[in-house]
């Protein structure tokens, strides 16, 4: 791993219009780690998300991938420096099949570097064989399982040196989720750097490696998960002792490797 | 493209006018006939009757001296009236006989009317001997709110609905439809004092524009709306005036929804008298021939078509075949190739300039050159080309050729218009393209407006709504070179004119192909 | 009877050269355009210019007209498209209709509506079933075929005919696997003034010359052609100027004697009502050549958070 982090948030401010969502929001996200972002709605998770992919713009700080700042940057561009999402609702494209999606996901690839495509086309199907079995199905015909391994091969198919994962369990069924657990273990074996926004907070604790913890748009806690008690997430997440349950089970699994 | 059936107005110069004034007092207070000499025109004259005005006094002489009486240039130079009124209001106050001399074709006496100055006499002269004060007007159309609305001592107001966006082609704009207006309020100080104002509205050719442009027209506070070219917005409008009470004055259309309106009149033939009228043609030139009619899918023009064919029968003409097309089809190889199947050898083409400029167009394509009738504007035979020539397309209208500064055959009778009319846009409106392809546009639009001129200026300084309807429902006469007779009293009241003029396409001295005149003013 | 489809069929090839248009910008944008015969007039105007004023052959002002009609769609886009951006597409449909008006008055302004002549690029024709059919006449539906082909693999082989696919049902997903947004709007809208002005090209030599608005109801035939055909299948566009145009053409044969007002209307009518009661039927016609992507369930998004 390179001494650098891949990601850095530095004192962020954004909002919409009047209202001001992020108030100096930091972060620093080591390369290969997974972090994940916390926080109850209306928390800003998403504004995060969005102003590290570049669709919000910033109002001040700065946002630096790899040491880059790309804070002035469009998605588009940043996709290009290696950034790759996995869109809240999987938002995969409906009346294109598998394949064309998969080629969409590569078009800076192939742009750049065409002659790597076919190898991570077949490595993409290697990682997601349910894919490589209906590749020239239209994706709008999947179930919403399939599009999410859809929609995180998509981003993987680019190469990305970091991935934003947005809100990728909801609405997916308890077994989806099983299904999605695996692919982000594929994901975080292959040694890419991942953010992950979870509104499910059990769910996403039992994957990522440091936990930033958002309350009204300021990051009020991040530490290591395996340093997290439930009385710390309680506090800072403001979530109380009903879910201590879920969330202490995950620690504890998490804590004894078995996740 | 706006026209309006008018009557010829005349322009005095000031002096003429003055003296014409000086002469027909005297004339007037020493002898108690009814209008001085230069009014009352000889009783024997080709049209057979002599124009008396709504009080029964003559206001017009359908016979006047000719227009174009003063051949030499004053005619043409700068603020000078037409000949009729030099000729007319000369020394001897009496009409020169060279004028009906100069009635060129022999067909018809060109008329002159009085305005202005002369107007004023002739009123006076006529109630000089009837009465004393303006009498009370016959029409009660217009109740007394309504009866002087956009009317002043010192100012008249118009407007008219017309298809403006394709006049634009024309290098006409709403000042080079004015220039007669201009050249009347600057010359001879309006009507009876009266500068004349006119705006347009854009009625964009149809019938919904055509009422939204009508009610901006009223919400001016008009004397009166005039209708401009267009079978399908006038009916439209003739709905909307009955509600809101305007004077409408518009152009031909046809009489089919108008029973029972009462504020819309038409100095040109009716869509069903010019279906007759190529029939008529037919029957002079195509007798024996097999006649096929390509025309306008709409209820506005059908009239036309169903007089065409009940004239046809009578003629014992042969229709052998009959196509509807949409409103601007664009291909019109379909309904060329029913034609050439029929063995058609004179086709009729009941539709507007443009669509029958194309459908000629493609015959040519289509290797077919059958005798063609159309409607008869310079813009299709100039952009057909010789193609307009081979062989010469033959036409009926309700309105004058006109081809620049050609004065020669049929021109003539009426070149003193002509003359008049170029004299006017080169000092007012010298960048009008009168030779192009909206040249004669222009011209029928002048000549329309003359022809208002007269009546507005027969209603005298006392003039109302009313009375100008019965000036307009007494009008019978023929108000200036360029137009056909009309005659108010012997129609059913609200169409005045019903006759019109046959013409063929011929390459013009300057090398254009244009229309010209072969029978004027043919009638019924 | 040979002239009846003959006919038929030239009418179908102008229609199915503003079809391929139509269906083209709909398939990238989800707008039903009602420009593009105004753009292929104005551009015709532009090749009159060139062609018939300036004296260059046919080919340079061809070249002129595509190239203007180019610009004019990039300018479309720069100018009221991208301020538009989130509009309903039923928005930017209107803005169409203000664009082909807003040509309409320019046209009219500087060139009037006296008709400009364009000589067409080759003269005299091959007559056929008493028919003189004209070199462009033959070429209409041809090039119409060969256009909507050319753009079908456009779309679908290349990378950035793909973004253009999907950028037209999702644009916000499409940004976020790098594909340039902003560069597919521009690129769209200018493609697709193109074929408007090629439409132009080869219907004008038909028609005889050019004047504001000549293009208007053939268009409308183009539209009711688009829609026949689906709409989103740019193969459906040809299929359905064929039908449209050889049923006016049967319709005209077999009534055109009887004076029904409006027969042309009636069976525009007539085919759209079929059209959309037997829904599958044409487009199963179509499915046959070519499939067209089915209706699919889109993946919804989850609902955004509301900012604190």
């Amino acid at each position: 791993m390179s001494a650098a982090p891949m990601l850095e948030i530095i004192d962020v401010t954004a909002g919409f219009g009047a209202v001001t969502v992020l108030h100096g929001v930091s972060m620093v996200v080591p390369a290969g780690s997974i972090a994940g972002v916390f926080g109850l709605n209306g928390a800003g998770k998403s504004v995060t998300m969005k102003t590290i992919g570049g669709v919000v713009p910033v109002r001040s700080g700065r946002v630096l991938l790899d040491g880059e700042d790309v804070t002035t940057l469009s998605p588009e561009q940043r996709v290009a420096r290696g950034m790759g999402h996995v869109p809240q609702g999987r938002q995969v494209f409906p009346g294109l099949s598998v394949e064309d999606n998969l080629r969409l996901g590569a078009y800076t690839l192939r742009r750049r570097r065409r002659a790597r495509y076919a190898a991570s086309l077949e490595r993409t199907y290697s990682q997601f064989p349910v894919l490589r079995e209906r590749r020239h199905q239209l994706a709008g015909t999947m179930s919403g399982g399939q599009q999410a391994s859809l929609s995180v091969a998509r981003a993987l198919i680019n190469e990305p040196r970091l991935i934003l994962v947005d809100e990728p369990s909801a609405g997916l069924s308890p077994v989806a989720q099983l299904e999605l657990r695996a692919v982000l273990e594929v994901v975080r074996q292959t040694g890419v750097t991942m953010v992950l926004v979870e509104q499910n907070v059990a769910f996403g604790l039992s994957l990522v490696d440091t936990a930033h913890l958002l309350q009204t748009g300021r990051v009020v806690h991040s530490a290591p998960v395996a340093s997290l008690d439930n009385d710390t997430l309680a506090t800072h997440l403001g979530i109380g002792r009903v879910l201590a349950g879920a969330t202490g089970s995950a620690l504890l699994a998490r804590k004894r490797g078995t996740s | 493209m706006p026209h309006r059936p008018r009557r010829p107005a005349q322009r005095h110069r000031r002096a003429a006018a003055l003296l014409g004034l000086a002469a027909l007092s005297v004339v007037a207070a020493c002898s108690s006939a009814p209008a001085p000499d230069v009014l009352s025109a000889p009783r024997s004259t080709p049209l057979g009757t002599a124009v008396v005005g709504a009080q029964g006094q003559p206001v017009l002489d359908a016979t006047a001296p000719a227009g174009s009486a003063a051949p030499t240039g004053p005619a043409t130079g700068p603020g000078v009236p037409t000949g009729a009124a030099t000729s007319s209001v000369g020394p001897t106050g009496r009409p020169s006989a060279s004028a009906a001399v100069q009635a060129g074709a022999g067909t018809r006496a060109p008329a002159a009317t009085v305005a202005g100055g002369g107007t004023t006499p002739a009123s006076g002269g006529g109630t000089a001997a009837a009465a004393a004060g303006p009498a009370p007007a016959r029409s009660t159309l217009f109740t007394a709110g309504e009866d002087s609305i956009g009317i002043t001592p010192t100012s008249l107001r118009m407007c008219a609905h017309a298809a403006l966006t394709y006049g634009k082609a024309f290098n006409t704009d709403t000042d080079d439809l004015n220039v007669f207006w201009t050249a009347l309020n600057a010359e001879s100080n309006g009507i009876n004092g009266r500068k004349v104002e006119v705006t347009y509205e854009n009625d964009n050719y149809s019938p919904d524009t055509a009422v939204q442009a009508a009610t901006t027209c009223v919400s001016k506070k008009i004397f009166m709306l005039l209708g401009g070219i267009g079978f399908d917005q006038i009916p439209a409008v003739r709905n909307y005036v009955e509600r809101s009470h305007t004077l409408y004055l518009h152009h031909s259309a046809t009489v089919e929804g108008s029973a029972g309106q009462r504020y819309s009149f038409s100095e040109l033939p009716t869509v069903e008298r010019l279906g007759e009228g190529f029939a008529q043609l037919a029957a002079s030139k195509f007798r024996g021939k097999r006649i096929g009619i390509i025309e306008r899918d709409s209820a506005n023009w059908k009239p036309g078509v169903t007089a065409f064919k009940a004239a046809a029968a009578r003629y014992g003409l042969t229709v052998v075949a009959d196509v509807a097309v949409p409103a601007s089809a664009g291909n019109y190889t379909g309904p060329i190739t029913t034609m050439k199947n029929a063995n058609v050898d004179v086709v009729w083409i009941w539709l507007n300039a443009l669509e029958s400029t194309q459908v000629i167009k493609q015959m040519k394509a289509q290797l077919y050159s059958p005798n063609i009738m159309a409607f008869p504007f310079n813009l299709t035979t100039q952009t057909l080309g010789d193609d307009a020539l081979g062989p010469p397309l033959d036409g009926v209208a309700m309105y004058p050729a006109y081809s620049r500064g050609d004065y020669s055959g049929t021109f003539a009778s009426y070149a003193d218009d002509m003359k008049q009319f170029e004299g006017q846009y080169a000092r007012y409106r010298p960048n009008a393209d009168l030779s192009g392809a909206g040249g004669d546009l222009l011209f029928l639009n002048w000549t329309a407006q003359k022809a208002l001129a007269v009546q507005l200026a027969l209603c005298g300084k006392d003039c109302t709504r009313n009375r100008f309807v019965d000036v307009l429902t007494g009008y019978r006469g023929t108000p200036t070179s360029s137009a056909c007779p009309i005659d108010f009293p012997g129609s059913d009241g609200y169409r005045g004119a019903n006759q019109v003029t046959f013409m063929s396409s011929y390459r013009a001295p300057g090398g254009a192909v244009n229309w010209r005149e072969t029978r004027k003013c043919v009638a019924p | 009877m040979g002239q009846v489809l003959l006919l038929g069929l030239i009418q179908a090839g102008i229609y199915a050269l503003f079809a391929v248009g139509i269906v083209f910008v709909y398939r990238a944008t989800r707008v039903l355009t009602f420009a593009g015969g105004e753009i292929g007039t104005a551009s015709l105007y532009v090749a009159a210019l060139v062609s018939t004023r300036a004296g260059l052959p046919w080919g340079v002002g061809a070249l002129a007209a595509v190239t203007s009609a180019v610009l004019l769609g990039a300018a479309f886009e720069f100018l009221l498209v991208r301020r538009a951006v989130d509009a309903d597409p039923v928005v930017l449909s209107i803005l169409t209709v203000g664009l082909a008006l807003t040509l309409l008055s320019v046209e009219t302004l500087a060139f009037g509506s006296s008709p400009q002549g364009l000589a067409p690029p080759f003269r005299g024709g091959v007559e056929l079933a008493g028919i003189v059919l004209s070199p462009t006449m033959i070429a209409s539906l041809v090039v119409a075929a060969a256009l909507g082909l050319g753009l079908q693999s456009a779309l679908r082989r290349t990378d950035f005919g793909l973004g253009i696919l999907a950028a037209a049902e999702d644009p916000a997903a499409v940004r976020l696997v790098g594909v340039p947004l902003a560069r597919i709007r521009l690129v769209v809208w200018s493609a697709s003034a193109g074929p408007a002005a090629v439409a132009a090209l080869l219907v004008e030599p038909t028609v005889g010359f050019v004047t504001p608005g000549y293009a208007s109801t053939l268009y409308l035939g183009g539209l009711v052609a688009a829609v026949l055909g689906g709409l989103t299948s740019l193969s459906g566009a040809v299929i359905g100027a064929v039908v449209l145009g050889l049923t006016e053409s049967v319709a005209q044969r077999l009534f055109g004697d009887a004076g029904i007002p409006n027969l042309n209307y009636v069976v525009d009518l007539m085919l759209l009502l079929l059209a959309l009661v037997g829904r599958n039927a044409l487009p199963g016609l179509v499915a046959w050549i070519y499939p067209p992507p089915p209706a699919a369930p889109t993946s919804t998004p989850v609902a955004e958070e509301i900012p604190a």
